[in-house]
Parts: C-alpha cells; sequence; structure tokens
C-alpha cells in the first residue's frame, strides 16, 4: 500500500479508536431505556 | 522553539495528504470537548472530605458547577480576544498554547480538590482551562476550510464531531479513572483528573504535530472556483474588524445563540427530565444523557455535511422549523406514555444542536470569505457563552417554578413552549440574513 494511504489510515485509527470507545460506553449506558426495566413506575 | 511552532514551519510539504488534517482537529477537539462530560466530577467533587457522602465543609454541587459556567463562559471570552493572534499564530502554535492551558487548568483543578480550596478549582478548571477551550476550539477552524474548499460544512462538521465526542470518552475516562484511584479515604478525582492531564497533553500535542497548512494559492488537484457562486457565497474576504460591525455578524449571533439555548437547555436538565416525566431509574437517565452525547454528535457530522447541499441558511431554516415542531411534539410523547418517541423526538433535536455548532463556520466563511474567518468565528463564539448562562437558567427556574403548582411530569410543558418561541427568533434572524454589503469587502491590492 502507498505509504501516505497507511499513515492516514493511521493517524485516522489514532483518533477514532477513542472516539468509537466512547461511543460503545454511550450505547451500552443507554440499553435499559429501550428495556422494560428502564421504568420505576408510569408517569 | 518558536520557529517549530510559528505558521511557516507548519506550510505543507509536497505530497502531504490533507486528509491528515481532519484527524489533527480531532485530536485536540475530542480532549477539551471534556468540558461536556464535567457533571461526572459533580458528585465526586461534592464529597471530596466526606468519601462516603457529603459532611459539613464539603462544597455544594452548585459550588462545583460553577466551574463548568467559568469555562463556557472563558471558552467565549477567549476565542474573540485571541482570534486574530490565533490566524496571524497559525495552527500549531494555538495548538500548544491550548494544550498548555487546558491540561495546566487540569493540574490546577486537582490540586484545588487536594488542598480543598473552592477558589483554586475555579481559576484552574473555569479560567486557566476556559482559555485552552477557547484557543483550541477556533485553532482548526480557518485551516480546514483552506484545506477543504468544495465542501467546507462537512470538513469542520468532522472536527467539531470530536468537540461533541469530548464528553463521551471524558464522561466515562473519568468514571473509570476514580473508580480505579478511589479509596476509603479518597474519592480519586485529584488522581483522575492528573492522568486526564497527562492523557490530554499527548493527543493534544499529537494534533499539532500532523497539522498544516496549505502552501500560498494551493487548491484541490483540477478543483476551479465556480464562475457563479450562490447568492450568499462570496469570493472576496472581510475583516474581523470590519465583520463584527456588520447587521450580517448579529443575525447570525442571534441564529447560533437561540439555536445553542434551545438545545443547552435539555442537555443540562436531561437527567431528572427523563425521570420526570417517565419515572425511569437513575441509570436509564444516565443511559439518555449518554444517548443524547451521541447525538449531538452525530448530528454535528450529518447536518454540516447537508449544509453542502442545501446551503447555510437552508439548513438552518430546517434546524428552527422541524426543532420547533419536535419540541411542540414532545409534551404529546410524555401523554402517550412513549419513552422511544421522546427519545427519538429530543435526541433528534440535539443532532440540530450540533449540527448548529458546526455549521456556523461555514456559513461565517460563505459571508466574510476565508480570509480571517478563525477570528471571526472566535467573536461569534460569546453566542454560545450567552446561550450557555440563558438555557440552563431559564429551565432551572422555570422547572423549579412550575413543580410547585403542578405534577413533575407536566412541569416541563411551558419550557417546551417556551424553546419553541426561541427557535422561531432564530429562524427570523436567519430568514434576515443577506449578502455584506460590497464596501465592507477588502480592497484587492496588485
Amino acid at each position: 500500500m502507498n505509504p501516505t494511504k497507511m499513515k492516514v489510515i493511521l493517524i485516522w485509527l489514532m483518533v477514532v479508536v477513542p472516539l468509537g470507545w466512547g461511543v460503545m460506553q454511550s450505547v451500552k449506558k443507554a440499553m435499559p431505556l429501550f428495556q422494560g426495566s428502564a421504568a420505576a413506575g408510569k408517569p | 522553539m518558536g520557529s517549530i511552532l510559528s505558521r511557516e514551519a507548519t506550510v505543507a510539504e509536497p505530497g502531504f495528504s490533507r486528509w491528515l488534517v481532519p484527524p489533527a482537529a480531532i485530536a485536540v477537539h475530542m480532549c477539551i470537548g471534556q468540558v461536556y462530560g464535567f457533571s461526572v466530577f459533580k458528585k465526586p467533587l461534592a464529597k471530596v472530605l466526606g468519601v462516603t457522602g457529603p459532611v459539613a465543609g464539603d462544597w455544594s454541587e452548585a459550588d462545583v458547577g460553577v466551574a463548568y459556567s467559568i469555562a463556557l463562559a472563558l471558552l467565549g471570552l477567549s476565542a474573540a480576544v485571541f482570534g486574530k493572534w490565533v490566524e496571524r499564530s497559525g495552527p500549531r502554535k494555538t495548538m500548544v498554547a491550548s494544550m498548555l492551558c487546558f491540561c495546566s487548568g487540569l493540574v490546577l483543578t486537582a490540586l484545588a480538590v487536594k488542598w480543598h480550596q473552592l477558589w483554586l478549582l475555579y481559576a484552574g478548571y473555569g479560567l486557566v482551562g476556559g482559555v485552552g477551550l477557547g484557543l483550541g476550539y477556533i485553532a482548526p477552524v480557518s485551516t480546514l476550510m483552506r484545506w477543504f474548499r468544495v465542501r467546507p460544512g462537512r470538513a469542520r462538521g468532522m472536527a467539531i464531531m470530536g468537540f461533541g465526542g469530548g464528553a463521551l470518552i471524558g464522561g466515562p475516562l473519568a468514571e473509570e479513572l476514580m473508580k480505579f484511584f478511589g479509596s476509603e479515604t479518597s474519592v480519586g478525582a485529584s488522581e483522575a483528573l492528573l492522568v486526564m492531564a497527562g492523557l490530554y497533553a499527548v493527543s493534544m500535542l499529537f494534533g499539532a504535530v500532523i497539522v498544516r497548512v496549505p502552501p500560498e494559492g494551493w487548491k484541490p488537484e483540477g478543483w476551479e472556483p465556480k464562475a457563479t457562486q450562490a447568492k450568499l457565497v462570496t469570493t472576496a474576504s472581510v475583516s474581523v474588524d470590519v465583520a463584527w460591525k456588520t447587521p450580517q455578524f448579529w443575525l447570525l449571533w442571534v441564529v447560533l445563540c437561540m439555536n445553542v439555548s434551545a438545545g443547552i437547555g435539555i442537555l443540562g436538565q436531561a437527567s431528572p427530565m427523563i425521570q420526570d416525566m417517565f419515572k425511569v431509574t437513575p441509570a436509564a437517565a444516565a443511559g439518555y444523557v449518554g444517548l443524547l452525547s451521541l447525538c449531538n454528535l452525530g448530528g454535528r457530522f450529518f447536518w454540516s455535511s447537508m449544509s453542502d447541499l442545501t446551503g447555510r441558511k437552508g439548513i438552518y431554516c430546517i434546524y428552527f422549523i422541524l426543532g420547533a415542531a419536535l419540541y411542540a411534539s414532545v409534551p404529546w410523547t410524555q401523554g402517550q406514555g412513549s419513552v422511544t418517541l421522546f427519545v427519538v423526538a429530543t435526541g433528534l433535536i440535539l443532532t440540530m444542536y450540533g449540527g448548529g455548532f458546526a455549521t456556523i463556520p461555514a456559513y461565517l466563511r460563505d459571508l466574510f470569505g476565508s480570509y480571517q474567518v478563525g477570528a471571526i468565528h472566535g467573536r461569534l463564539i460569546t453566542a454560545w457563552s450567552m446561550a450557555a448562562v440563558i438555557g440552563p437558567q431559564l429551565m432551572d427556574r422555570l422547572s423549579v417554578a412550575n413543580k410547585k403548582s403542578m405534577p413533575p411530569e407536566q412541569a416541563y410543558n411551558s419550557i417546551f413552549h417556551l424553546m419553541v418561541g426561541l427557535l422561531m427568533v432564530g429562524l427570523v434572524a436567519n430568514l434576515l440574513v443577506r449578502p455584506v454589503a460590497e464596501k465592507h469587502h477588502v480592497k484587492k491590492t496588485s
């Protein structure tokens, strides 16, 4: 692969990996919202 | 040292790929975006002395929250004051200055926690850190604009997406670190802040090292300026000192202020709001806050990319009209008892909140040209500081007052209607935007 392209991919990975980790954490936390256990009682 | 940081030292060498510039911007923005996740420190910092719970002498959560407000106010002020310096000095020097301020602000915050000094918390996180936020926020604006002339909205959206992602990383990272360092005698916040300062310094320096400005006269291969530009897109330049005296600047100021006020009101009250309206558990409410941050992040990229197709004025009309319709529908979703519909409606509103931030630099470039767009953007960000005060204050005061006279699940309805009003004010301001008069353009010299 072209070394410039390789460099671009590697540098993008350096920022995408932590962002992806943050996204995963948020999605995991949000799951209970759409499950029955989220509701403590009807409004 | 000065020469390494200078604008001249950052001019791209032949063969440099412009696709290295967005990750440089994201590397800085995803660090300073930590400010959106500051709320995770609120409870721990309110029990530094008691550790298991607050005791006499501990700070209140409101005391801690003031640091966040100072930081946001300083973000706007420093962006406005240092905008011209940023344009002159180039992105690398600014990113390093931002790193020094933001990370030393975190170190001072760690010391404030260790010594339990509230003034040091305000000075560290609020004043010093806030200046770092302002510098880091505007640093990559004009650089990205110069590299990505064809789709400036998408280019800017990529960087500002990183700021939205800052909370997604900063929040969970702080929680994990406090869990790791916490003990029977410490909440672990001081150590967590020090580690975060170190990690953020590395990431921001990484951004500063890889950022480059295009050589004078550079243009994308095969690209020629369109013979006929859209009515609101100028090929001329307006200086920052002239731009801020034009009606267009202040109309955009109102546009940004209203859009941000409407979104920030939801962000600040998200957790108690969904608990009051749908009686969900605190854990699920925390998940809702995370989901809103995700929408904030996604909207920055999606809507700013869309703005390259619709034009900036058109996209803001969509934000205001669709946003108002969604706000008006929120009480109905509560009446239906549908958490899913509520989450979808408020999530969409938050995508447009993020989109508003990400689209404004391209709107400025359209109207004033790219000559000093970073500095102009810096001055416009004062609208954000103002909105950071207006939005949460409106939400706080009205919801507290309403809860005294009605059931808590209905206490937010009048607020949603008020937000519709704010968005309508923004719509009118946006519709009034016209091209900048020729007399304000910088005269071309041979």
